[in-house]
């Protein structure tokens, strides 16, 4: 008779338990912003403006990394019942029901403490429009500030010129 | 003149087939001719025209196509549009078709693009990526660029060069189309009786076709005949329907909110023929004058990011306004987020301004049109008996 092995004799990969370590290090800087004196800003992991969010001294919260992180600890279903008792539809993303959800909840991070609202949405558009979405509609419950990053899709596999200039001009804007 | 029955004839009969008999008879007609298909929501089709190419409107297989490859290249959780496209193409349906452009409204479409270089390595195929950001030296700029690439890619197709005098010909064409498609729009909002919805789409539909010369002259027919025609007048809803820019409904659901007791007085199901809301400037740099008048002058659609957070919403009002709409009826795709997450927006902007909605979905095969007719006529029903306007 096979026994479906203890989740306590996993070995997992060094990289594994260092990205775990480094996104608990991050949830904990989160939920101590105020202490810390730090501004949050909410953005996507693709399109990766952590540089530019570094140097302002601001903190990350990543949307889809919470909506992960809840569902592997499976406390999504929830929030997203409760999104889409808010009016979402039952066959859309289920990342921005989580999320939405949760924020409903108190956005409470895996610590246990509540994350803060964010001060800025830092929306990296890379041709998803579920993303353009979410921030919409993060903006319309946080009223907060939302800049829009739009970095074209390589849809020839080569980065032109002109998608180069027109990422800068907005980084400058 | 032209009878209604005879031009709505016609228009089925182009809807309905999808070998695509009249773009294929077009193409044959002379040699050297090339089709360049599209996809939703928009793309300059002054510049296929400027190069003596036939824009096709590609907008999935609809009701009676059975799909059977399609669903084999994707998952189950996504709309439908992308499945029976592919189909379309596998089952040699546009193998007459010289070039693909996949316009930016969702990463759905954007991985079709992908796709279709892989199945179809010998078109020309390319992600037309429009700018989210509206500001002219920004967003205008990069967009002025991408329709130099998309002209050049053209070329490759049509074996020529497209000149500034070419696109500007073809600028005056389509501010002509527009005008006509806005007068058919303005005619049915005014008496809609007199258009019906299931006439008036399909009548949109064969611009997606035909010729646009062509187009336009069957709109000015139409509106001869409609008018001529004496139709009743009936104490229908007025209402508005929003979130079907990409997949399509069946024509079966459009006749099913009429049915119900609701006149639809205006829409957004093919955005590209009204996607500029202004003409198009025919002198100076045309491919200039076609940037700016995407970055100034486009219409609001979930497929467009809204800055201003303060605005959501404002322009669906604004159409149900001047369109003395009493509703909204939110109709999108399933499986549709662009639509579908954009609805809770606008819905709560209708909210605030007392605007009945009601919200359903579809998918472009959708056959079951019970629970359709009954939500639409429940609503007409409250609206008739119960709003206070
Ligand atoms: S119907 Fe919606 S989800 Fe599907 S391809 Fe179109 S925009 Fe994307």
């Amino acid at each position: 008779m096979s026994t479906k092995p203890d989740v306590a004799d996993v070995v997992k990969e060094r990289s594994m338990l260092m990205q775990k370590e480094m996104i608990a290090g991050n949830y904990d800087q989160l939920t101590m912003a105020g202490e810390l004196g730090k501004k949050v800003s909410s953005t996507y992991v693709p399109g990766n403006l952590n540089e530019l969010i570094m140097c302002f001294d601001m903190l990350n919260n990543l949307p889809e990394i919470n909506a992960i992180n809840n569902a592997m600890r499976k406390k999504s279903g929830g929030m997203i019942r409760d999104a889409e008792k808010m009016g979402h539809s039952e066959d859309v993303c289920t990342y921005v029901k989580a999320d939405i959800g949760n924020m409903a909840k108190g956005s409470i991070a895996p610590n246990g403490k509540p994350m803060p609202a964010p001060d800025l949405l830092l929306l990296s558009y890379t041709g998803c429009f579920t993303f353009m979405k979410w921030f919409e509609l993060l903006r319309d419950q946080y009223g907060c500030r939302t800049t829009m990053l739009h970095v074209p899709y390589e849809g020839d596999g080569k980065i032109t010129d002109n998608m180069r200039d027109y990422v800068v001009r907005q980084l400058k804007e | 003149m032209k009878e209604v029955s005879e031009i709505v004839e016609y228009c089925q009969g182009l809807y309905d087939d999808l070998e695509f008999t009249a773009v294929r008879e077009w193409k044959d007609a002379e040699p050297g001719r090339r089709v360049i298909g599209y996809l939703p929501v928009y793309v300059p089709r002054e510049l296929i025209h400027a190069g003596g190419m036939l824009p096709l409107g590609i907008l999935g297989g609809g009701e009676n196509l059975e799909v059977i490859h399609g669903d084999a290249y994707y998952q189950s959780y996504i709309c439908r549009i992308p499945r029976s496209t592919v189909e379309l193409a596998v089952t040699n349906r546009l193998d007459f078709v010289d070039g693909m452009l996949f316009p930016s409204i969702c990463d759905v479409i954007r991985n079709l693009s992908g796709m279709w270089k892989l199945m179809l390595p010998d078109v020309y195929v390319r992600y037309f990526d429009v700018p989210q950001n509206y500001r002219d030296d920004i967003g205008g700029s990069y967009y002025v660029e991408e329709l130099k690439e998309l002209k050049q890619g053209l070329e490759g197709v049509c074996g020529r060069k497209i000149g500034d005098d070419d696109i500007r010909r073809s600028i005056g064409i389509y501010n002509d189309n527009r005008k006509l498609v806005n007068a058919v729009y303005d005619f049915r909002a005014k008496q809609p009786w007199k258009a019906p919805s299931s006439e008036v789409y399909i009548l949109m539909r064969a611009g997606m076709v035909l010729p646009v010369e062509e187009h336009s002259q069957l709109i000015q027919d139409y509106l001869a005949a409609a008018e001529a025609e004496n139709r009743p007048m009936r104490d229908n809803c007025r209402i508005v329907v929003q979130g079907s820019f990409c997949e399509q409904p069946p024509l079966s659901l459009i006749k099913s909110i009429e049915l119900a007791g609701c006149y639809i007085v205006d829409d957004d199901y093919m955005l590209v023929a009204r996607w500029l809301l202004e003409d198009v400037p025919t002198a100076g740099d045309p491919i200039a004058n076609l940037a700016e008048s995407f970055i100034k002058h486009s219409t609001e659609t979930a497929a467009k990011y809204e800055p201003d957070g303060s605005r959501k919403g404002k322009h669906l009002i604004g159409t149900a306004r001047s369109r003395a709409a009493e509703g909204v009826i939110f109709a999108a795709p399933s499986f549709c987020d662009p639509a579908l997450l954009d609805r809770p927006m606008l819905a709560n902007a209708l909210s605030r301004e007392n605007i009945p909605h009601i919200s359903f979905k579809y998918a472009e095969n959708s056959g079951q049109m019970q629970p359709i007719r009954e939500q639409a006529g429940t609503f007409a029903d409250t609206i008739k008996l119960w709003s206070e306007a």
